[in-house]
């Protein structure tokens, strides 16, 4: 026998953690009901936390969807406050293409034309551009191609089509049409430019009647300043930088960035809203977690009692009351992200039949439940759990033996 | 008869706690009293005694003479409010309650007078949690436990809960409990005072194998003055003071009249007032 345990000064428990684990599993169990309506709180106040905060990243997925498309939020547009003054020429692209993390430069001319169609002649704006250029717009395409395979084919805008008579996209295709524009050379002249082109496109814009052609005869004719440039920095953090250094130029700059910063300004603060909201039930929840431990722990009260007399030390009391309030919480809280999941996705697959229904394509993610989210919950109903546990573990440990023998 | 206990309950002086060669437990100079509203009551009064290893030790007196206090004192869980307990010469109050709760499951069993059970748990479990708490695996502590419920007769009941059990069986499955962790001391408060005389003797025949085969030290609490032949030490307790002492058999008779006495008046008593 030894009394003192010398390479032992900080008792630590020395009871196996699976058996602890389980002791703490009978004890819940034997008290099904009660476990059970204190689990159901749990999760229904994890649930109402996890479905409303998936309401509001789902929500925000969409806007942001909405509102950038397939934008590319490391490109930087680039335009002239006063095209006579600040000009936007091959010198000053050579400049912006020269400064650190710029990945890519795509110019592109923009002109007041007209369009002439089987006798049909409309006012347009006419772009002459890139391939490039056109990819970094994320145009929406509903007929063709998205590219020009050739300097004479072109691609038009819908409400293009539809001032020249050709309201359908598919029968455009293919269709040749001439343009006429005028452009400024570098020594001041105007000089007109015609072109015979083959639609080889069509995309869907919304705004007036637009061409997009390839800058090659705008280039030959002398043309001396774009009308807009779009700047691909090599990654998001790099894009503030280069509009500054744009900006130090005279050039105004935009970004979907600009946008996307306001969106998750508004959706944080939403989304903050709704999780105080599914917070007072995550409350409410805990503490009934909080009194049934407290309950339990009056309970048994002699049964700790008899636990020390055969040598359960504070640390061992205070680990099962603390594994009882984690398998509560943490059992409660999967139980709760499970709900919220399978109700999210209900509502998602009812939301896109009803979309789809009325001819929106594609799925609607109104409730998204992310794996940072699913993380953060369990994490939190941890935490949850060891508050909840802390005062009936910390009373637990100051029992008195044999006065809690004595307590039935 | 060995000359196992060394008594002397006037002794008073405190500095005696010398380390004794194979002296298993030794008390100087022990007071308790318990602060009440009403004031402060004297539960123990200078008790002094020793006791070596491997006894039979009787605890011996009436009602309210302070004979539980004393013994959950020995076994740590109750500090004194004076005076030394020492285990092999080491004083047990100068160790943390954590050291004398993992000292306590490794060499202590105690058998309760009332049973006491996780209620959770199965008598399986129940018995082999005093293992647990030494960090045996499961496997190996409900083998152990299995083995000590055959000892008592009881591993037919292993998977049912204790509280189904009857009072004779209960305190069958506490005394494998207390048992199971082969602990060199046993505290027993009463362990025979709520059973049938077929359930105490087999009670009573387990703790003396326990001395006589496995060479354990047991600490008996009783009323039951027909165990005192059994001992080989007697302590006769009367309001908080060790009046009497034996080793052997030699409690004077003159003691256990008195004793019979007290509890007949006590009887008595209780008797007038029911009327």
């Amino acid at each position: 026998m030894k009394l003192r345990h010398k390479k032992q000064k900080r008792l630590g428990s020395v009871i196996k953690p699976y058996i602890l684990i389980s002791i703490a599993t009978k004890n819940l169990l034997d008290k099904k009901l009660r476990t059970m309506l204190t689990m159901m709180g749990i999760v229904i106040g994890v649930g109402a936390v996890v479905f409303l905060i998936s309401l509001a990243l789902g929500l925000h997925g969409v806007v942001n969807q909405q509102v950038l498309g397939t934008k590319s939020v490391n490109t930087i547009d680039v335009s002239s406050p006063n095209a006579n003054t600040i000009l936007l020429n091959d010198a000053n692209i050579n400049k912006i293409s020269q400064f650190a993390h710029v990945s890519s430069v795509s110019p592109a001319y923009i002109l007041p034309g007209q369009v002439s169609y089987q006798g049909s002649v409309a006012d347009t704006v006419v772009y002459g551009t890139t391939n490039q250029y056109i990819a970094l717009s994320a145009l929406k395409f509903v007929a063709g191609s998205d590219s020009f395979k050739t300097n004479q084919d072109a691609i038009v805008d819908t409400a293009l089509l539809n001032i020249i008579g050709q309201s359908n996209p598919d029968k455009a295709i293919g269709k040749n049409v001439d343009i006429v524009t005028s452009v400024t050379t570098a020594t001041g002249q105007m000089k007109k430019v015609k072109s015979s082109l083959t639609i080889v496109g069509v995309l869907s814009i919304g705004s007036g009647a637009e061409v997009y052609m390839n800058d090659q005869a705008f280039t030959n004719a002398g043309a001396a300043l774009f009308g807009q440039l779009k700047v691909v920095a090599d990654k998001r953090a790099d894009v503030a930088i280069i509009r500054q250094q744009i900006a130090g130029l005279g050039f105004s700059t935009a970004s979907p960035l600009d946008t996307l910063d306001q969106i998750n300004t508004i959706f944080t603060i939403f989304t903050f809203v709704v999780a105080g909201f599914g917070g007072i039930g995550m409350v409410i929840a805990v503490l009934g977690m909080f009194n049934t431990l407290t309950i339990s722990l009056l309970e048994r009260t002699s049964e700790i009692g008899l636990m020390i007399t055969m040598g359960a030390r504070k640390a061992d009391i205070a680990r099962l009351m603390i594994f009882e309030a984690l398998l509560l919480s943490v059992t409660g809280g999967f139980g709760g992200i499970l709900l919220a999941y399978i109700v999210g996705q209900i509502i998602n697959i009812v939301l896109t039949s009803y979309a789809g229904g009325n001819g929106v394509q594609g799925t609607i993610h109104a409730f998204s439940v992310t794996p940072l989210l699913v993380l953060a919950t369990i994490f939190l109903t941890i935490v949850a759990g060891m508050l909840v546990a802390f005062y009936p573990s910390k009373r637990a440990t100051r029992i008195n033996p044999i006065d809690a023998l004595r307590y039935e | 008869m060995n000359s196992d206990v060394v008594i002397n309950p006037t002794k008073t002086d405190s500095t005696s706690s010398q380390k004794t060669g194979d002296g298993i437990i030794k008390v100087s100079n022990l007071h308790k009293q318990f602060d009440t509203k009403g004031g402060s009551v004297k539960v123990l009064e200078n008790i002094n005694f020793e006791i070596k290893d491997n006894s039979f030790a009787i605890i011996f007196g009436p009602s309210g003479s302070g004979k539980t206090t004393l013994l959950n004192i020995l076994s740590g869980l109750e500090p004194p409010t004076q005076g030394t307990v020492e285990i092999e010469g080491e004083d047990f109050y100068s160790v943390s309650s954590d050291q004398r709760s993992l000292f306590r499951a490794q060499t202590m069993g105690i058998v309760h007078q009332v049973n006491y059970w996780v209620k959770s748990l199965n008598v399986l479990e129940n018995v082999a949690m005093p293992l647990y708490l030494t960090g045996v695996d499961r496997t190996i502590a409900q083998k152990m436990a299995m083995q000590n419920l055959e000892i008592v007769g009881m591993q037919e009941f292993a998977h049912s809960r204790p509280l189904v059990l009857s009072g004779g069986q209960q305190q069958r499955v506490s005394m494998a409990r207390a048992l199971v962790a082969n602990p060199q001391l046993i505290f027993a408060d009463e362990p025979t005072g709520n059973l049938d005389s077929k359930n105490g003797k087999m009670i009573m025949d387990l703790l003396l194998k326990c001395q006589r085969e496995l060479n354990r030290t047991i600490i008996l609490v009783t009323h039951n003055i027909e165990y005192l032949p059994l001992s080989d030490t007697q302590l006769y307790m009367v309001d908080g003071k060790i009046t009497q002492s034996g080793k052997g058999q030699n409690v004077p008779m003159t003691e256990i009249i008195n004793s019979l006495k007290s509890e007949l008046a006590e009887l008595s008593k209780l008797e007038k007032d029911q009327q």
